[in-house]
């Protein structure tokens, strides 16, 4: 095939150059075409961030079919995770994991020295808490590292500037970017929306994201953990670490919303609080944000983690016409005539086979790396975590928020997060009762 | 005793049968009275009553199934049949009670919310038994999946059946366990060896069972469609029902050589288990008693973590159980 073997033959070309570069150090910022793997070339991998979705992508990209694939380095803040992902990866993978000893990094710079494995054109997994996205992001494309992000991608504005400069620089750079928004690659899903698009509901007028189950799960702090550490390991249960619920747990069904209505919202505003929870950490319990876009109409989430109450998690969207019922949460989507979701309305429901949305995502990056086509998700999952973010603002300070002021925040969840070790102090610290301070609508500052 | 309604509804299937197969029913029958003459403790059948944490009072009924011999799997001929449901062998086994419904939402929520571990972790170190009932991991997302109280609990492993058969136990003093695969089979036939639990017609199906009859986004509230003679609902469809048993292709070769099989309780190892009846989605062949059907990998895939849960199979919303208790002897 002769496109395979120029796509070799580029490969061989382009690894020559970079290892010229290579010996001239400094290789950071320099414009470097054509980075990109022939379907033959293996594509080594570093994971950062080895949980249980970290070490779940990287199965993902390992499970890829379009070329071979190695993982050749870990980063991890916790050395027993490190271990136990690495194993269970080992189990499924074989010789397609070679992490030995010596590319096995712990503590809060382990990325750097993850990434610094790799070379140019291999692919970085992020998959650390979204504080350290921003930062991870950064360092990677600096080492023309293709990257796949899990969501959520910055937890506030100056974050998403960065993540945003930093998917210019990779554009530049034909880099690929994916981000973790795994609804956006659901067939079932694409095909509804597609249909949407198309008037099967009418015009798209109301959109509802709902994420309501039983509480969160917390760890007490382990006797001998620093409280930086214990904060990472509960990082669902601090702000400055995942940027509230409203943005990394129901950045799904925002996003989807919006893909549904094909617009960002303009301003938010919205309420939440703690009624239940006991929990010593910074969670809102309970939560709920109007969000309008440009031509008036609404989107409304909403969240609840208490026990013994109604559950739901998915996306409603009222048309002119019709509804749907779909998103995050539901694995079938289903387009009705009207209002009313009852059987005899049905319009369509998917009843094709089964896919994994979290498989496909990984598939067509790898093939668009192997294939060198255009592939830079950074905006898209940039702009769905700023609208989490717009929620979180508006919720936590009790105000009307619009879009173009929450862009403009320079607030920074963590400053100086780039120097930490697990032995600094984290940006928010219990009191003498070893409770921490908990948003307050009305006198929070949030921009 | 018989209960009066499994005696009638023997006698009511048995008019209908062959000769042949009244003569095997009849030697069935009286090997049912030489073991069932011993004195039971138990009644035939009962209502378990639990109180949530929460004070609410949950219900549930069990039936007992009398001790029997049946042909277990399904013969060559049969029209939908898999390798796997061969050959065919002869099963003895003791009394035991079965619910007659499969287990609710409601019953799973209760314990979930009495068990659940405090977060998910990936700390080896840290032991997951917490305490003697090994709870499950909390579920970000909606474990009901949309579904109401009464319809079937849906979307757990294995294990976290197995769970929430031992908290039930604790909860009730009374030790109940998932029924073997014997057990189901022999309790879906209701002492027949048709295809089906009420006989060989799939056009009678929907009568007894929710399955695949056109649209259909999920599951039905338990006990709504007709029971069987045994009086049990939903044996075929709504959701698949977890069994105590290790599933393989060969296992009922190894099984056939014990002839008769005394409580077999499936092969000593394996990785994955068997799942019975089908569920609203399966077409009426996946519904026969014999089917079987078990974990596949894709029955994972809804779940983006790695080691995958040992407790939820996410969006897997066709998965359920019932439970089983062995009959004092």
């Amino acid at each position: 095939m002769s496109s395979d073997s120029k796509k070799r033959s580029s490969r061989r070309e382009f690894l020559k150059h970079s290892s010229q570069l290579a010996a001239t150090t400094a290789i950071a910022g320099a414009s470097i075409p054509y980075v990109y793997p022939g379907e033959s070339n293996t594509i080594k991998i570093s994971l950062i961030g080895c949980g249980g979705r970290g070490t779940g992508a990287a199965a993902n990209a390992l499970a890829t079919t379009s070329g071979p694939t190695k993982l050749v380095a870990m980063a991890e803040v916790f050395d027993v995770r490190l271990k136990t992902s690495l194993k269970t990866l080992e189990d499924e993978f074989g010789d397609q994991v070679d992490v030995p000893v010596d590319r096995r990094f712990t503590g809060l710079d382990g990325y750097k020295k993850a990434i610094e494995c790799l070379g140019p054109g291999d692919v970085v997994i992020l998959a650390t808490p979204p504080a350290f996205r921003p930062i991870h992001l950064e360092y990677a494309v600096e080492k023309n590292c293709n990257v796949f992000m899990e969501k959520s991608f910055a937890v506030d504005a100056p974050g998403i500037h960065r993540v945003l400069e930093a998917g210019k620089a990779a554009s530049k750079k034909n880099l690929k970017i994916a981000g973790g928004l795994m609804s956006r690659h659901y067939p079932p899903l694409e095909e509804a929306v597609r249909r949407i698009h198309d008037g099967a509901i009418g015009e798209v007028i109301t959109c509802w994201a709902y994420r309501e189950h039983e509480p969160v799960g917390f760890r007490p702090k382990d006797p001998g953990m620093t409280e930086l550490a214990h904060q990472i390991r509960n990082y669902s249960n601090f702000t400055w670490l995942n940027g509230t619920f409203l943005l990394d747990w129901l950045i799904h069904n925002l996003d989807v919303c919006c893909w549904v209505k094909g617009a960002w919202p303009v301003h938010a505003q919205g309420q939440g609080g703690r009624q239940v929870r006991q929990e010593p950490d910074q969670l809102f319990d309970h939560y709920s944000v109007e969000y309008s876009f440009e031509d008036g109409t609404r989107l409304l989430a909403q969240g609840r983690h208490m026990t013994n109450c109604w559950a739901f998690f998915g996306d409603v969207i009222h048309g002119s016409t019709g509804s749907a019922v779909l998103g995050e949460g539901i694995r079938i989507p289903q387009l009705y005539k009207g209002h009313r979701q009852t059987a005899d309305n049905l319009l369509w429901q998917h009843t094709g086979p089964m896919s994994n949305a979290y498989q496909i995502e990984h598939d067509r990056f790898f093939e668009a790396i192997r294939k060198d086509e255009p592939y830079n998700e950074a905006e898209r999952s940039a702009y769905a975590a700023m609208t989490g973010i717009l929620g979180r603002m508006a919720a936590e300070s009790g105000k009307m928020v619009t879009w173009d002021e929450a862009m403009a925040s320079k607030l920074v969840l963590a400053p100086g997060l780039e120097t930490k070790t697990l032995e600094s102090d984290p940006p928010v610290l219990p009191d003498s009762q070893g409770e921490y301070a908990i948003a307050k609508p009305g006198f929070t500052r949030v921009l | 005793m018989p209960s009066p309604d499994s005696q009638g509804s023997f006698k009511k299937l048995s008019s209908t049968m062959p000769k042949k197969k009244l003569l095997l029913l009849s030697i069935l029958l009286s090997l049912l009275v030489l073991v069932r003459s011993e004195p039971l403790n138990a009644q035939d059948r009962y209502t378990e009553t639990i109180t949530t944490e929460s004070g609410d009072e949950i219900s549930f009924d069990m039936v007992l199934i009398p001790a029997a011999s049946f042909q277990m799997g399904s013969p060559p001929q049969e029209e939908g049949r898999n390798e796997d449901e061969g050959p065919q062998f002869t099963v003895q086994l003791s009394s035991y009670y079965l619910a007659t419904k499969e287990t609710t939402l409601d019953l799973f929520l209760a314990y979930y919310r009495e068990t659940h571990a405090p977060a998910q972790d990936y700390f080896p170190g840290v032991p997951e038994e917490v305490d003697a009932i090994t709870g499950p991991t909390p579920v970000y997302g909606d474990i009901t999946m949309g579904r109401g109280g009464d319809n079937p609990a849906i979307g757990m492993t294995w294990k976290n059946a197995v769970s929430f058969c031992k908290w039930l136990s604790r909860k009730t003093g009374r030790e109940y366990r998932l029924p073997t695969e014997a057990e189901w089979e022999n309790a879906c036939r209701c002492g027949t060896d048709q295809v089906f639990g009420f006989g060989n017609d799939p056009a009678q199906l929907s009568t007894y069972a929710w399955f695949d009859l056109g649209p259909s986004t999920g599951t039905h509230e338990v006990g709504t469609k007709k029971p069987n003679a045994l009086g049990l609902f939903d044996m075929h469809g709504n959701v698949g029902e977890w069994v105590h048993d290790f599933y393989a292709p060969d296992s009922y070769v190894e099984m056939a050589q014990l002839n008769p099989a005394q409580n077999p309780t499936g092969p000593k190892t394996g990785k994955v288990q068997v799942a019975r009846g089908g569920n609203f989605r399966s077409p009426s062949k996946a519904l026969r008693c014999a089917s079987r059907d078990y974990e596949k990998r894709w029955w994972r895939s809804g779940d983006p973590q790695l080691p995958k849960s040992q407790w939820w199979l996410p969006d897997m919303d066709h998965i359920g159980f019932r439970v089983a208790r062995t009959a004092a002897q």
